[in-house]
């Protein structure tokens, strides 16, 4: 991801996706609930014949997906307010591994359930 | 450049209004949000090593310290949300004005408190 401040329409673009991710999170965020409720009571039969259900799955790996991007912006603002321009780089690219690393193993995972 | 001028008051001699420490709670959230990812992920391969492993993550999420970490969880996702939400508003160009600042601040407040409240009493 380049550094959206260099560029005044990358940091519009920038805005737009943290805006739009959001909005599509919203709603998702009622399967991450129902996600947490069985992983606290249900039995593991019960825990994959939900988890099986095409909606709940690809509900579950579209809210990883979005969440990690978003996080990834999010971090990267803020990397850019608090960390000096010589380090920038290399922490907005540790946090871009981290939550690529993430998304990677939560799709992953789901698939193979 | 003389040294001498005065200065604007630094941050720690300054009370900051409840705007803004609503402002700096919903980046401290989203970097405590991305952390707690990990544990999900965690928590989804558990799921696929088994049936052992997913019920001896179940008792293990029952303890006292997860218990805590989860509420703390569930608490910082709803305020990141209801942030999120009034971010989306001011987009739009809507509540700007000082009043309702702090109302909808407040509103923030009470209603993530009490989805965490309901997801504390119903779910855990």
């Amino acid at each position: 991801m380049k550094n959206p401040l260099s560029k005044p329409h990358l940091a519009h673009t920038h805005w737009l996706r943290q805006r739009l991710s959001a909005l599509f999170l919203l709603p998702l965020s009622y399967w991450l609930f129902i996600f947490a409720e069985h992983c606290l009571h249900a039995d593991y039969s019960e825990m994959l014949t939900w988890l099986h259900l095409p909606l709940n799955q690809y509900a579950l790996i579209a809210w990883f997906l979005l969440v990690c991007y978003h996080g990834a912006i999010g971090m990267q603002v803020i990397f850019e307010d608090y960390i000096p321009s010589h380090r920038q780089r290399l922490a907005i690219w540790t946090a871009n591994t981290f939550f690529m690393g993430l998304a990677l193993g939560a799709v992953i995972f789901l698939v193979q359930i | 450049m003389p040294h001498n001028r005065p200065i604007s008051p630094h941050l720690q001699i300054y009370k900051l209004p409840l705007t803004a420490i609503i402002s700096i709670s919903h980046r401290l959230t989203g970097v405590f949000l991305s952390v707690g990812l990990i544990g999900l992920v965690f928590i989804i391969w558990q799921i696929t090593l088994g049936e052992e492993n997913f019920n001896y993550m179940q008792t293990a999420l029952h303890t006292i310290s997860c218990q805590i970490l989860i509420i703390g969880f569930v608490y910082a996702l709803m305020f990141h949300l209801c942030h999120g939400l009034r971010h989306l508003l001011w987009d739009a160009g809507q509540t700007f004005s000082r009043e309702k600042l702090t109302y909808y601040a407040l509103i923030e407040l009470v209603i993530s408190a009490s989805f965490t409240l309901f997801f504390a009493m119903e779910i855990m």
